[in-house]
């Protein structure tokens, strides 16, 4: 079933060279990137939550286009419904029948910009879509493309009319990440430069799905061994048990966490999960499942950051 | 459920633990393929190639009907082969009849496990056979191999490599160590045999016998075969005075030499010597005889079951079929004064009548010039010395007569000829004499300082009662003084035609010298360990003459304490056996730590605790980065590799990080 | 067995014929044998157990209880077999500084929290003459749904017949919408009946089944006949068929009542309530 996977060099370097193709029209933040890359090889979903204009459709698209994925992008607004997302049985003139029209969703990688906009209904149709790679409409369930990737936007700040995602679909999405402001030195040279849009058109797809899927194999087959496994679970237990945090990572996180580092690990060429992959990784897959009690309150460090400097490596 | 099984059904018919098994059979067995009738073998392998061909290329397996009939005519087979099923030689004859009949029908575990019992049997058969030093490495590789294959064919779900069941095998056994020890030193021995060994018995053991018919034999077969080695504690004698008593024989039929009865009231002799006095400790290689060899005059002995005989013989309650170790102390030299009954006087004078007429009027004639009985055995000495008698190894035969035609005829023999010859005369001439088998001299041995007494060594002698005491005259002496003086071996040597004796040269010599010396200690430490040794080893430990029971009881509360210090060992080896890597790492980063002022945080990867450090000291930071790869890789790489371990821990040794130069700077 | 019997051989003859070397070999063996029973203790001691549990199953299928079993002391223990009384027992020994999962299964009788039997952990390694075996109790139950009554032997409630057993009424148009109405800004477009529109009667809007004015069928304890496990099977297969048909359902047991959804996720709830429901409280 699971397609053959590539030596663990090859994939490493077919990884870092997808990243830095990226990094062509992304500058200054190969992190960010790598992290991106490395949740889409997970096989996960992806959020990124950041003011507008800071490129995250643009990293959504290059992304897409370089793993050679078809591109939707669905704008979120309030006045949605979910059948604009996941399509709706219209009626056919020609064969005076009803046929199921595909939504949106049905790309292989879907940037659902803004979703805090649209109402709950909205967005729960999207992330049972994520969840189950599938679209139930009238009791036909019809399968998304494989891959699927969901990529979405949400912007940070509660403005009037946003809908900020519950803490369970929050759950769904393997990493969260941000985009954050572009260095001054890198952002002069963005002032000076072309538009970052036109380069777009200069990428090339490097891979092909069978191969992304290859990758995917290859991450999974990363060692975890079970010094990697136990610091994973301290860290783990420790967000169970710190009063300090309101809800400790579901198990659902955990695998997150494990399948996540995987990535990394295969992306730095480790022959195994090392703690730096589970650290790098952690706060992407954590961050958004963590809430701190004192969270708002000035001075509050962000939970992640403390977990990771708390609990000893094994 | 299905699927557990199925693999366990799967394992029962794996080629590698039938292999296992069959070359367990094949190491118990070597030691016997040489020695056993040679339709076992080829039975044997013929049984081998069918199974193999079963396992690899499925080949039926003999049906019941076959396999019956075939078992029914290999115990027949045996039976008639070895006249017998009993004994060890028709029994491992058996036993490997049984091995290659149950590899035909080989399936499943338990099968397998008989086979595994089938080798350990046959090893332990091989021990009866032999038990030289060569097999001790037998047993070494036997009981390895053997566990290997016990330890493989007990495994239902997944089998170890070969080099990984060694190792394991190896460790039980390195633990087992102490506890075999232990019993082996403690374990009561019982002086046996419990029942009959008809195999001994009739597997004819060289050496001395009670019993020597000179005008019988026409050439002496030397064997280099050892009979005992000895050991004297303080002070050795000259190796002229080197006699080594065995059985005295004081009966005379004319021809021969035998060992008198006496009557079962003879009192034991009563000893008083006035010779020096020397202690030394034997070990004898079994013989079947009763007598323990010993020294002149033996005075103490060790071994608890034997006493003196009538004749000062040392003598065993039983046969020695094993073997044997003792001390004595023996005077050597002065004259020995025993009360000795008129019986045994009379008995010592007895002459057949009738027989070598010209002998009796040869020692009347003479005894008649002498002045006395000193005199007249001094005259006999000189007899022998001044014609021409002849020591040789190659006699003619003699006839009816046969102490006649020596003396006057022949003149060409060797001790036993003139210890007769002798003997005959001072009884003719109303001397009581006797004469004594045993041996004379010796290989000193300087590796491990004690003497090599081998068959060649054998002697008679003579022993004549004067002036009220028993004195050793050795007519030989007079005739090849050389003979005694530097030991048979060289006469051998220069004797044309004679045995050539190659361990003459020097470098042989010593290889062939050191290499008894190893054998020697074995006898002396684990083949002579029975009963006796075991008694004077604990008697030397301080216990007061243990029984069997407390016997058993020590050996109990020792192997219990064996036992004890096995698990503690295990639990601690245990505790260790993850966190080596981890506990290393924490050394480095110690000694890290040390050299940069900045210790590691808890929460803090390797890799980026190695970037600070490579941070604050430059010239560390090659060897830091490179080690705390190698951690990472042996420890999250799981490559886990014992022999990376080892290199990583070698590596992390060296490394030893001075403090931080800017310190040094300061002073 | 065999074994003692062989080493009391071994000794006998060894004595029989004084030869050190037999005893030697008596003695090493023994010493084997005892290190052996060493060695099969040391396979259980310091194993690392996790019971992590089952998917729930119905009442006489079985129930497959995963266990994760790891080795951390650097210990060869893949010759452990786990086992309940009665069952054939399952290898599951992890090999050295490894972790392995292994499903062991076990009968189910009835509904409700089943309790786990005690646990066998045994080995014969490594020599195969002793075996080492420990109990180990897991304080963990699993949940039994109960066994759903037959396909077809239960009818749903009358009151909802008509729209949860999938049959939905056509018009003679041929399209599947239980009712119309006019169109009202916010319908989708999917509900709006093209043909009237074609025939000039306006928008119309058709209401199909799972339109939320219409109610979802609700399945009721008490109106079900029988014993508590009667009606507990027949309301399993009721959930189990509305959850294949895709439409949505009340349950209402006593004292709660399971609101309105449909999938697989409402279907499992629904099973995990109506496995204990009317279960004595320390069953429950």
């Amino acid at each position: 079933m699971s397609p053959q996977a590539p030596p663990v060099a090859t994939a490493r370097a077919l990884a870092e060279r997808i990243a830095g193709e990226v990094g062509l029209v992304i500058l200054g933040k190969p992190d960010e990137i790598r992290l991106a890359v490395s949740c889409l090889l997970a096989a996960g979903h992806l959020l990124i939550e950041d003011v507008p204009g800071v490129g995250k459709t643009l990293l959504a698209r290059s992304l897409a286009t370089v793993l050679g994925l078809d591109f939707r992008r669905i704008q979120f607004t309030s006045d949605m419904l979910p059948a604009d997302i996941t399509g709706a049985q219209i009626f056919e003139r020609r064969s005076e029948r009803l046929v199921f029209q595909p939504g949106p969703v049905f790309a292989q990688l879907v940037l659902a910009d803004e979703i805090n906009r649209a109402p709950p209904k909205v967005q729960s149709a999207l992330l049972e879509a994520m969840e189950e790679r599938q679209v139930s409409i009238d009791g036909e369930s019809h399968a998304l493309p494989s891959p699927f990737f969901v990529i979405a936007t949400q912007n940070p700040l509660h403005q009037a009319g946003t809908f900020p995602l519950p803490e369970s679909q929050l759950d769904r999405f393997l990493m969260r990440i941000g985009l954050g402001y572009p260095p001054a030195a890198l952002e002069r040279k963005l002032l000076r430069g072309d538009d970052r849009r036109e380069l777009l058109a200069t990428l090339r797809p490097l891979v092909d799905p069978g191969s992304l899927a290859g990758l995917q194999t290859a991450a999974r087959a990363v060692r975890l061994g079970d010094a990697a496994l136990d610091y994973v679970q301290a860290l783990v237990r420790y967000t169970r048990e710190s009063p300090e945090i309101e809800l400790g990572l579901s198990p659902r996180a955990a695998t997150d966490l494990v399948a996540a580092a995987r990535a990394w690990a295969l992306m730095n060429g480790h022959e195994g999960v090392y703690p730096e992959d589970v650290q790098a990784v952690f706060t992407a897959v954590a961050g958004h499942r963590l809430h701190g009690r004192d969270a708002g309150l000035p001075g509050a460090v962000e939970p992640a950051r403390k977990v990771l400097d708390e609990v000893a490596i094994p | 459920m299905a699927a557990a099984a199925s693999t366990r059904q799967s394992m029962e018919d794996s080629p590698q633990q039938l292999a296992w098994a069959a070359g367990a059979l094949l190491l118990g067995g070597l030691p016997h393929l040489l020695a056993v009738a040679p339709w076992i073998p080829l039975l044997l392998l013929g049984c081998g190639l069918w199974r193999i061909g079963a396992a690899r290329r499925g080949w039926p397996l003999p049906a019941l009907w076959i396999r019956i009939p075939l078992a029914v005519l290999g115990f027949l087979a045996v039976a008639i082969s070895y006249r017998s099923i009993s004994g060890i030689q028709a029994g491992s004859a058996l036993l490997l009849v049984m091995g290659a009949m149950k590899l035909l029908e080989t399936r499943g575990q338990r099968d397998r496990m008989v086979l595994i019992f089938i080798s350990l049997f046959l090893l332990f058969a091989a021990f009866l056979r032999e038990q030289a030093i060569g097999m001790l490495a037998w047993l070494v590789a036997g009981t390895l191999g053997i566990s290997a294959a016990l330890l493989q064919t007990a495994r239902q779900e997944s089998l170890l490599p070969m080099a990984g069941a060694l190792r394991l095998a190896a460790r039980l056994l390195v633990q087992a160590l102490p506890l075999a020890a232990v019993l082996f030193i403690l374990f009561p021995r019982l002086p046996g045999p419990f029942w009959s060994l008809p195999d001994k018995a009739s597997s004819g053991i060289s050496g001395l016998s009670e019993e020597i018919r000179p005008g019988d034999i026409s050439a002496l077969g030397l064997s280099d075969a050892i009979a005992f080695r000895a050991r004297f504690r303080d002070g050795t004698p000259p190796a002229g005075a080197l006699y080594w008593r065995g059985p005295v024989l004081e009966h005379f039929d004319g021809r021969g030499w035998s060992v008198r009865r006496p009557p079962a009231s003879t009192p034991p002799a009563a000893v008083e010597t006035d010779g020096v006095q020397y202690s030394y400790e034997l070990v004898l290689e079994p013989q079947g005889g009763r007598w323990l060899l010993a020294l002149e005059t033996p005075l103490q002995w060790s071994a608890p079951r034997a006493g003196l005989g009538p004749a000062m013989e040392l003598l065993n309650t039983e046969p020695i079929h094993d073997r044997f170790s003792y001390r004595a102390r023996s005077a050597i030299g002065g004259s020995v004064r025993s009360a000795i009954g008129a019986e045994g006087l009379a008995a010592n004078l007895q002459l057949p009548a009738g027989r070598n007429p010209r002998t009796l009027e040869l020692a009347t004639r003479l005894r008649a010039a002498a002045t006395d009985d000193r005199d007249y055995l001094q005259r006999l000495l000189q007899l022998f010395h001044e014609q021409p008698f002849r020591y040789s190894l190659k006699p003619p035969l003699l006839g009816a007569q046969p102490v006649d035609e020596f003396l006057f005829d022949t003149r060409s023999g060797f001790c036993e000829h003139y210890a007769s010859a002798l003997a005959v005369l001072a009884r003719a001439a109303g001397i009581p004499a006797r004469v004594v088998a045993g041996y004379q001299g010796g290989e000193h041995n300087p590796i491990g300082d004690y003497w090599i007494i081998r068959q060649a060594h054998a002697h008679a002698w003579v022993e004549a009662w004067v002036d009220g005491a028993w004195r050793r005259i050795d007519p030989t002496a007079a005739v090849a003084p050389e003979r005694i003086e530097r030991g048979i071996g060289e006469i051998l040597a220069g004797a044309p035609g004679g045995m050539r004796l190659w361990r003459s040269s020097r470098v042989v010599g010593g290889v062939v010298l050191s290499w008894d010396a190893v054998n020697a200690a074995w006898d002396r430490w684990v083949l002579a360990f029975g009963p006796e040794a075991q008694e004077r080893l604990l008697l030397g430990l301080g216990f007061r003459m243990p029984r069997p029971l407390q016997l058993a009881l020590l050996a109990g509360a020792a192997a219990s304490l064996c036992l004890v210090l096995l698990a503690w060992l295990g639990g601690r080896r245990r505790q260790g056996a993850r966190d080596r890597l981890r506990q290393r790492y924490d050394g480095l980063c110690r000694r890290l730590a040390a050299a940069t002022g900045r210790p590691r945080r808890p929460g803090e990867t390797p890799s980026a605790y190695a970037s600070v450090v490579a941070g604050l000291r430059p010239d560390l930071a090659a060897e830091t980065l490179a080690l705390t790869t190698l951690y990472l890789q042996l420890r999250y790489g799981g490559s886990g590799d014992t022999r990376d371990t080892a290199a990583f821990s070698r590596r992390l040794r060296r490394f030893r990080p001075a403090r931080a130069p800017a310190a040094r700077g300061r002073r | 067995m065999a074994f003692a019997v062989l080493l009391v051989t071994m000794l006998a003859g060894a004595m029989n014929y004084n030869n050190n070397l037999g005893f030697a070999l008596g003695f090493v063996l023994a010493g084997l044998g005892i290190a052996g029973i060493y060695h099969a203790h040391g396979i259980l001691d310091g194993l690392q157990l996790h019971c992590l549990g089952a998917e729930p199953v119905f009442a006489g299928e079985l129930l497959r209880v995963r266990f994760l079993l790891r080795d951390e002391a650097g210990v060869d223990r893949r010759e452990l077999f786990l086992d309940w009384p009665g069952t054939a027992p399952v290898a599951a020994g992890p090999a050295a500084l490894a972790s392995r999962c292994v499903e062991l299964p076990l009968a189910t009788q009835r509904r409700g929290w089943q309790a786990l039997p005690a646990l066998r952990l045994q080995t014969r390694a490594p020599l195969g003459l002793v075996r080492a075996w420990s109990w180990v109790h897991i304080d963990s139950r699993q949940l039994v749904y109960p066994r759903p009554a037959p396909a077809g032997s239960v009818q749903p409630p009358a009151a909802a017949a008509a729209s949860s057993t999938g049959r939905r009424p056509q018009s003679r148009d041929g399209d599947s919408f239980a009712g119309l109405r006019p169109y009202r800004p916010g319908d989708t477009p999917r509900r709006i009946v093209w043909r009237r529109y074609l025939r000039g009667t306006g928008l119309v809007v058709g209401e199909d089944h799972d339109s939320e004015t219409q109610a979802p069928p609700c399945f009721d304890w008490d109106a079900m006949a029988g014993h508590s496990d009667a009606r507990a099977a027949r309301l399993a297969r009721l959930v189990i068929d509305a959850a294949a048909a895709g439409v949505h359902w009340r349950l209402r047991l006593p004292g709660s009542e399971l609101g309105s959804a449909g999938g697989q996720r409402h279907l499992h709830h629904c099973l995990a309530r109506l496995a204990v429901a009317g279960l004595p409280a320390d069953e429950a």
